[in-house]
């Protein structure tokens, strides 16, 4: 048979096959990827499938439908768990120059990291509210639906090899301290100091099904919403909208935006180039 | 609007902040005189500091709301020192907003100022309306209950009170599982009242609710203590989890208040 034809076959049993799977995982774990963007979960379910030696996207429900062992591992395809300390470091910058002196003026501070990984966006937040002085009145609720990455976060460890990028970054955020203020290393691991984490619930939590927790002066959430299609982008920025005090902060990721978003008139642009917004009082 | 600053320079800037053709302001500087003047007249806002030549604002705040037949404008508290989270929690009762003065609270201020005299609403304070609102509302199924809130969100906290006091119910707060362990135990003691159920909020810092839970029934005594936990959680397996810890339902947030006493009616131990 003509390989072109062939592919093409393939490609189209693929899309019948896609929707049962993400159907499968919801009911047999309760995971709700239905909502997610289907250019980026069809190409991480192709990792997945050569990672589980599996033919077709059949083959690989069958799979976790039956080897309940084998889910975790899929988990850790679907959710991308990438992340940095410092990331963007002028993101982080702006949030000093630009929200800090307004958080400054609430007796207490609670912040919400939504998808927060393996912890690096916390920490960073951490360590930038402990330079500013805030820390000490702060609650970082860090929230993610990969219990792998929710445990790492939680302790607090990375390698040796990323500090010297962690560094960089943190410098270049406008650093008033050295990072070295807040890890110990050993062997070949960092570790991210405790009081640091004592300011921190890490929780799971999904923007895809769960609701609002917390009222909070500043959410953010970044490299999130691009893997989501438009209705649950809207569902999780209608729960930060309803999270957030009046005035209060979002972060997005440098690839996330608003413009298209039915909440978009609840916020105002505060920085455009590092996507921090802020709410509106009549929202 | 009435502004209570002990101190003439802070006065004079609120003043130039503030005021402009629409807004008069009343500045003074003690609290006696700020209790005078709201029996005299009736103002849109109060803007109030917390330390004061005669009494503590926390002191201004309550006698505020006791004076009878007086009305109670909505207060902002502004104030040069840091508040501890019991503070800031007292201070909730009363005052819509707490701004800690820093170069950028001027604006703050401004802001809230502004969003207050715009609002059309009820002038009587919050513990007032509920005092009014107990003398209709009592039930005899919540008379006198204690429920243990273990919440640590203020606006919840809030909302939990709001509806379960004017029916009777005594509240307890702890922002935490340690410290519902603390209060649990300090209920069992000589000197505690019996606590009869518990809201058990699960996402909070230093102990979480599932966590807190299940320290609870391992205790002899507290095994038939009802727990109703409070979920931003939806799916199956996570309410699974609260009842495998050992609670005797859940309820998911944001908080269906109707449904919530229900659960509550059917849990209270009769
Ligand atoms: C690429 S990482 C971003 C990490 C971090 N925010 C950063 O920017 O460095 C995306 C994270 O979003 C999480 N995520 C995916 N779907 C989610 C959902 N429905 N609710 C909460 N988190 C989710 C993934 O588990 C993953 O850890």
């Amino acid at each position: 048979m003509d390989a072109e034809v062939d592919a093409t076959r393939q490609a189209a049993s693929a899309d019948i096959e896609l929707p049962l799977l993400l159907d499968a995982l919801y009911l047999k774990y309760h995971y709700d990827f239905r909502g997610y963007a289907l250019a980026s979960l069809r190409r991480r379910l192709r990792s997945a499938m050569t990672r589980f030696g599996c033919r077709t996207l059949s083959q690989l429900q069958d799979r976790v439908l039956h080897e309940p062992a084998s889910f975790p591992a899929l988990l850790d395809f679907l959710t991308v768990p990438v992340s940095d300390l410092f990331r963007d470091p002028s993101y982080f910058k702006a949030i000093r120059e630009r929200v800090v002196p307004l958080l400054r003026t609430y007796p207490s501070l609670k912040i919400w990291v939504a998808g927060c990984s393996t912890g690096e966006e916390a920490y960073s937040l951490a360590i930038l509210l402990r330079e500013e002085g805030l820390l000490s009145r702060t609650l970082i609720y860090a929230t993610d639906i990969n219990p792998q990455t929710l445990q790492k976060a939680e302790a607090g460890v990375y390698d040796i090899d990323r500090v010297a990028g962690f560094t960089e970054n943190h410098r270049r955020s406008g650093a008033r301290s050295s990072l070295s203020d807040f890890y110990t290393a050993k062997y070949q691991r960092a570790v991210f100091d405790k009081s640091l984490r004592r300011h921190i619930v890490f929780s799971d939590h999904s923007l895809a099904t769960d609701s609002v927790f917390a009222e909070v002066q500043f959410v953010s959430c970044r490299n999130v919403l691009i893997y989501f299609r438009r209705e649950l982008q809207d569902r999780a920025l209608g729960l930060f909208k309803d999270s957030l005090c009046r005035r209060g902060f979002l972060g997005l990721g440098a690839r996330e935006s608003l413009r298209f978003s039915t909440h978009a008139a609840a916020f105002t642009e505060m920085v455009r180039d590092d996507r921090l917004y802020q709410r509106r009082d009549d929202a | 609007m009435l502004v209570v600053e002990d101190d003439a320079r802070q006065r004079d800037s609120i003043r130039a902040l503030l005021g402009n053709d629409d807004v008069q302001i009343t500045a003074v500087e003690s609290g006696a005189e700020a209790l005078a003047q709201l029996r005299t007249a009736t103002f849109d806002c109060v803007v109030m500091d917390l330390t004061l030549p005669d009494m503590t604002g926390d002191a201004l705040l309550e006698q505020m709301a006791e004076q009878e037949d007086v009305s109670f404008p909505p207060v902002i508290v502004y104030t040069g020192r840091s508040l501890t989270r019991d503070e800031e929690q007292r201070l909730g009762r009363f005052s819509r907003s707490i701004i800690i003065k820093d170069a950028r609270s001027p604006e703050r201020l401004l802001d809230e100022v502004t969003l207050f005299l715009h609002q059309v609403e009820s002038t009587l304070p919050v513990e007032r309306q509920r005092m009014l609102k107990a003398a209709r509302d009592r039930e005899t199924a919540l008379e006198g209950r204690r429920i243990l809130v273990v919440e640590d969100d203020a606006r919840n906290i809030f909302a939990l009170s709001s509806v379960l006091e004017p029916k009777g119910a005594k509240l307890e707060i702890a922002r935490n599982g340690l410290e519902a362990l603390a209060a649990l135990e300090r209920s069992a003691g000589p000197s505690g009242q019996a606590i009869d159920l518990v809201l058990m909020d699960i996402m909070m810092p230093e102990m979480d609710g599932l966590t807190a839970t299940r320290e609870i029934r391992r205790r002899a005594d507290w095994k038939k203590l009802p727990i109703i936990a409070l979920t931003a959680k939806a799916m199956k397996d996570d309410q699974e989890k609260c009842l495998s810890a050992g609670a005797n339902d859940y309820i998911a947030k944001p908080l269906d208040v109707e449904k919530l006493l229900s659960l509550i009616r059917v849990w209270m131990p009769k």
